[in-house]
Parts: structure tokens; sequence; C-alpha cells
């Protein structure tokens, strides 16, 4: 299984087994099973991002994925000194970071100036009554796009992040149909985004 | 099926691979990046490109001129080109990818040391890996009375990066390229040209007289691909003993030409000395909100629309940001001047008493305009989402009928694509350049071909007017260059050809080609 088929599969899964290809989703960057626990930044003050964060927390806490979590506002998610402050504080750790595209940007790109690289990145578009992921991997060479329902979308989100946090010990059901892949879908007048990474400092 | 996610152009993979091993003697194998997830970094794009055609072979990072000279002595032996970014934060132009597939990025941040910075003259000597925030603290920690002058990314930006790219800021020092003096420049062939007063053995005026001897070369190495420039002198502005920022304000999009005529006297006559900028509102509101917060209507915001967000926003249609540098009693002489001059235009003069202490848009404004590091401009990317930017920048006389005449074909093309018209322009001496950000969602397929469709009509209708860009994008750099005439292409050629016969540095870049 390639490493697109190998996301799709942890997009699709509905528990965290034991497989060998769960280490296809660890890129070469990202080694698993560091004692450092995850470090999850949320941006306070955005309801979408609440949410996911909520959910990432609640599927690491179920898969035995130790983790700490910092709020920030977009003021200081943009501000240099305040990303440099708590990039200070992790290295060698993973950051899952969940904010707006402008604090996405500002944080990952003043972190690959340190040196970090990203394993996964993906934008969320929020409409009406659906969501729409586009998935970008270290190892892909396009992107995974696909739908959810506004009620559920962020379970599979909090396993995308999980099953490629975990590493080869950990593992997938794979017994779940793959997620299906829709490029097209979503109007562009929506109500609003939010991207969410997963990055090496 | 090849173990390189590129391969240079008619390069064969036995002949990459021995390049990749030679690198790797030079630089150490954790330097030599190949794999797709080291890669990573350098595929992200926000242009509406496929990434596929900027894709790059490697990535090599070394630390020394030295290294660099042994790079291209392979380079020139395998026939590999390479591409060279500083910190490769060139946002809206393409960020860190090359302009076409294969080459390999010559990663320069590892070179990152300011060799000098004198207080008494007021310049730097720094290498290409050194940003502004680097040198801002440089400056700071050592309590020196001198200014930077950082463009938005300036915390991850280089300042010999963004000058070499004719970028700008904001302050007195705006023009960056007019403020160097004194490049040291590798050539293909391994040679080291310093420019200037740096080819005299001994002189220590290398960084303070720009011309020396014979024709000036600084400018061909600037959005060029003849040379690798590995050291840059740059001014460094005085800090002035007072500073007052204002903004003035206009109601209506027409007034685009009274907030020009006003400004460019003033200018020109430096009693407004800095490069400020004239926005429009849209750019305004969306520093600081996002677009369906404000309109949910398809297609490209209406203007009554624009008008009437405007108005409950608190902003201009016309929003002129400059200031005033002196002592306070040349300021105050100067303050006379200018707010008579903007009022008896129907301009609002607001200066930060007016607005009080917490207006998230003078306030950026106000710091970029003494040389301070902010990025709260990138509030822009929150604007749609999705990540998609392109900076659309063609040149304007400083004139009013000519700011209004780009803005409204800007506006025609932008909104048939139902684009926003998100602009502004940034004052120069005797010209404007006319910044404007089509920002879109990177995600949608259906947006970024609509974008790139936009950006390609934008440059032949300004071109079909006589205005060119003073920046492209890696994806349309062939097709800038082509606007600017045949003759200059010919020379550019030639020059190549005399500098690098064999197209190792850069093809493609400016749309110069060997």
């Amino acid at each position: 299984m390639d490493r697109r088929n190998f996301i799709k599969s942890l997009l699709a899964s509905g528990v965290l087994g034991s497989s060998p290809l769960a280490a296809q989703a660890a890129s070469d960057l990202f080694a698993p099973g560091t004692a450092q626990p995850v470090l999850i930044v949320g941006q306070s003050g955005l309801p979408h991002a609440d949410e996911l964060v909520a959910r990432l927390e609640r599927v690491f806490a179920a898969a035995g994925i130790d983790y700490v979590q910092a709020r920030a506002s977009g003021g200081e998610l943009t501000d240099y000194t305040h990303v440099i402050v708590l990039l200070d504080r992790v290295p060698g750790r993973r950051v899952i970071g969940v904010m707006d595209a402008a604090a996405a940007l500002i944080f990952q790109e003043l972190a690959a100036a340190r040196g970090a690289a990203c394993a996964l990145s993906t934008h969320h578009r929020f409409a009406a009554q659906e969501v729409r992921h586009c998935c970008i991997s270290a190892g892909l060479d396009t992107s995974i796009v696909w739908s959810d329902s506004l009620a559920d979308h962020a379970e599979r989100i909090g396993r995308l992040y999980a099953g490629t946090l975990a590493g080869p010990e950990s593992a997938v059901d794979r017994s779940a149909p793959v997620v299906r892949e829709e490029p097209d879908r979503a109007a562009d007048a929506t109500p609003g985004s939010l991207v969410s990474f997963l990055i090496t400092v | 099926m090849s173990k390189y996610i590129a391969l240079p152009k008619g390069v064969a993979e036995a002949d990459f691979d021995k390049a990749i091993a030679e690198f790797k003697k030079i630089l150490g194998a954790d330097n030599v990046l190949h794999s797709r997830e080291r890669l990573a970094p350098y595929l992200k794009i926000m242009i509406p490109a496929q990434i596929e055609e900027h894709t790059p072979s490697a990535a090599i990072m070394p630390e020394s001129v030295e290294q660099i000279q042994r790079i291209l002595r392979v380079c020139n032996r395998y026939k590999t080109p390479v591409w060279p970014i500083s910190t490769g934060k060139n946002f809206g132009y393409g960020s860190a990818a090359p302009a076409t597939r294969g080459q390999i990025v010559l990663d320069l941040k590892r070179l990152n040391r300011i060799i000098e910075v004198d207080p008494d003259l007021c310049y730097a000597l720094v290498e290409p890996g050194v940003t502004y925030q680097q040198l801002h603290d440089y400056i700071k920690e050592r309590n020196l009375p001198l200014w930077l002058d950082p463009p938005i990314p300036g915390p991850v930006a280089s300042p010999l990066g963004n000058t070499v790219e004719r970028g700008v800021g904001y302050t007195p020092y705006g023009e960056h390229f007019l403020f160097s003096c004194g490049m040291e420049v590798v050539l293909a062939n391994g040679d080291i040209l310093r420019t200037g007063m740096g080819s005299m053995p001994n002189s220590n005026t290398w960084q303070v007289f720009k011309w020396g001897y014979g024709p000036s070369l600084d400018g061909i190495f600037t959005q060029s691909n003849f040379g690798i420039v590995t050291k840059l002198g740059i001014w460094l502005m005085p800090a002035p003993p007072a500073y007052k920022p204002f903004v003035v304000r206009y109601p209506d999009q027409g007034d685009i030409v009274k907030a020009i005529e006003t400004v460019r006297p003033l200018r020109i006559a430096q009693v407004i000395p800095n490069a400020g900028t004239v926005s429009n509102a849209l750019w305004e509101l969306a520093v600081v909100n996002r677009r369906a917060d404000l309109y949910t209507g398809e297609g490209a915001i209406p203007d009554a629309s624009v008008a009437k967000l405007a108005k409950a926003h608190g902003v201009g249609s016309w929003n002129v940001y400059t200031a005033l540098y002196g002592t306070e009693e040349t300021i105050a002489e100067h303050w006379k001047i200018v707010t008579a001059a903007f009022k008896a235009s129907g301009g609002t003069v607001l200066t930060q008493e007016d607005l009080g202490p917490d207006d998230p848009l003078f306030n950026y404004r106000r710091d970029v305009m003494r040389g301070d590091l902010t990025m709260r401009e990138f509030g822009l990317y929150n604007w749609r989402g999705g990540g998609g930017s392109m900076w659309f920048a063609p040149v304007s006389q400083a004139r009013g009928s000519e700011t209004l005449k780009q803005m409204g074909l800007a506006k025609r093309i932008l909104n048939k694509y139902g684009i926003d018209y998100v602009g502004l322009f940034v004052i120069g001496w005797r010209d404007m350049h006319h910044i404007i950000d089509i920002l879109y969602d990177r995600t949608l397929p259906a947006e970024l071909a609509k974008a790139r469709s936009c950006y390609d009509e934008l440059l032949d209708d300004f071109a079909r007017e006589g205005y060119g860009v003073y920046r492209t994008n890696i994806d349309f750099m062939d097709k800038v260059a082509k606007l600017y005439g045949p003759v200059k292409a010919s020379v550019n050629r030639k020059i190549k050809k005399a500098l690098d016969p064999n197209g190792i540095l850069a093809p493609g870049k400016s749309g110069i080609h060997r």
C-alpha cells in the first residue's frame, strides 16, 4: 500500500489497531515514539478550532498518545516573539497546530526557519452542512481531498493525526472503505476555513 | 522508476547520482536533501501553479563561499542547474520553488553571518541567510541608533534576498536596491567578484561608495541568474529623534486622484520622505476580517457593498499611511504643511491620538514605517482562506490620473473572474508600485485555474496600455520578460552565455535562459 492509500485508510478506519503499514504515515522526518508529549496549539476564539482540538484530545487519549495543549489568540500566533517563545519550549517535540490560515502560515514559516519539518497539513473549509478537507502529506505529490458532514467531520481528522503519530507499534483497522476523494466538492462562498498541521520542531 | 522526485532537464540519473555523491562529499550528507519528505518545504507554493512544474530535484545547503565554488565545479561538470535562495520566503512570487522542474535548490540559509555593522557610517554587510529579525536583534542588543527597513515577512525574510529581488519596505529607505552598496558575487565559473569599491584591494570604501570605476555592475545581479550574491552592503537609517505616523482617509473611490496629487509633491520634495502606502478599503478590511463574515454573495464584492462596508468599519475608500521623520521642530513645521495639503484635498487626517492605542490597522503601519517587524498584514490570508496568494505588481507614474486608470483596468479584469480588488500603492519618489493581492483558495482547482487566467489577462491588458510589472512569480517569468521586448531579452541572453555558458545558474529566472 502506498502512502496515499495508507492515509486514506487512516481516514476510513474506526479504531487504531495493529498494522505495520502505520509506519508509512510517519514520514522519514517524523520518528514516532518519542518520549516528549505532542503539543497541540489551538487558536482561541475560533469555535471550529476548539471543536477540532477537543476531538484530537479525545482520540489521543483513547490511543494512549501523550499530549499537552497550549492556547493562543490569533494576534499571539502572528506575533514573532510569542511564536518563538512557544517554539523554544518544544525542541524535539511534535506540534499539532489548529489555527486560521494567516496564523498557520506564520507559525509554520517561523518553525521552518528553525529547522522544523512538516509531516501533514490540512485545510478545512466549512460550509453550512459539510466540511471540505484538503490534506497534503510530506510524502505525497498531490493532496487528498474529501468532505464530511459538519456534525462529525473532526472524527476522521482526529484519527488521521493519531494514526500518523502512533507509529509502527500502533495500527489501523482498514476494514472500512477507503475515503472517497472529492476534489471538486464544496462551493467557494463558505463561511470560514481553518488549517491544521503536524510538524516536528 | 527514478529514486529522485525530479531530475534536471537533460541530465541522466547516473550523472545526477554522481553529482549528488560529490555534493555530499563537499557538504556532508545532512546538507544534501533529495527525498520527497525532506524537500517538502521547497515544494510549498501559494501561487496558482502546478507544483510538478516547479519540483526541485534536490536541495543543498552550503555554509561558505568556498563550498559554493566547489558546488559550481560539480554543477559545470554534470550540467546540473542550481536555484539559489536566501531564505526562500518569496510568498506571493513563488516561495522557494525553482522556475523550472528539476533544478537543485541552493539554499543559502546557513550563510548567516552579520559581518559588520558600522554605527557611524550606518551600514551593514550581511550574508544571504541573515534575516531582518537577526539583524534587528543584533542592533537592539548593542543599542545602536539604527533603523532597518523590513518588508512584511521581515522576521523570516533576508535583507540580501529581498534587495536582489528589488523588494520594498516602508521607511525613507524603502527602495531597497537604492540603499544597497557593494556586492560579493560568485560567478558560474567560481570566480568571486566584488562590485563597486570591493574590487580594489584593501579598500575600506566598499559599503560607502557604490560606483567604483568603470561600468557599475550591481544591477545585473538583481532579478537575474548571472551570479550568486553572497554578501551585500545595506545602508541603515539613523534613528531620527522624532517620528510622526498618520493616516489620511478619503471617502470615495475616485479620491485616489486627489490622494496621489497631494502626496506626490510632498514626497518628491522629501517633506514626506518614506515609502508609505495608499490602500483601498478592501485591503484594510481584508487584513482584519474574513470575507465570509462581511459578504456572502457570488463573485467579487460590488462597489456599493464595499462602500457600505468601508463606512461601517470606519475605513476610507482610500487610506494614505505615511509619516514625518526628524526633530520635534522640523516635524512640527512639516505637519502644518501636510495637514493643510491633505485637508484641502478632502482627506481626513488622523494620528494615533485620534485613533487610540488599539487600532490594528494603524498600529501595524506605524510599526513598519519605523522599521519594526510585524507580520500583521498576513491577516490578508484569512480573507478567503485556502492558502492562495499571488502578487500582481505593475508600476505606475505617481500621477492621480494614472493610478485611477490602473485601478479601473485591474478591477474590470479581477471582477470578471470574481476576484476582489485588494490593492494598494506603495509611494515611490516618482512612481507608485501598484500591489494587488490576488487571494484565492488554492485547494479548489476551479479557483486556482481562475486566479491563473486572471493574472495572465492582467499582464496582457496592462502591457497593452504600456504598464509593466516590477516583479513577478516563477510561473510567469518568461512571459513578463517577453513583454519587455526582444532587445532586452537578447542582451540578457548574451550576458548569460558569457558568464554562465553551461546555464547552471537558475535557468528561467526572470525569463533568462542560456
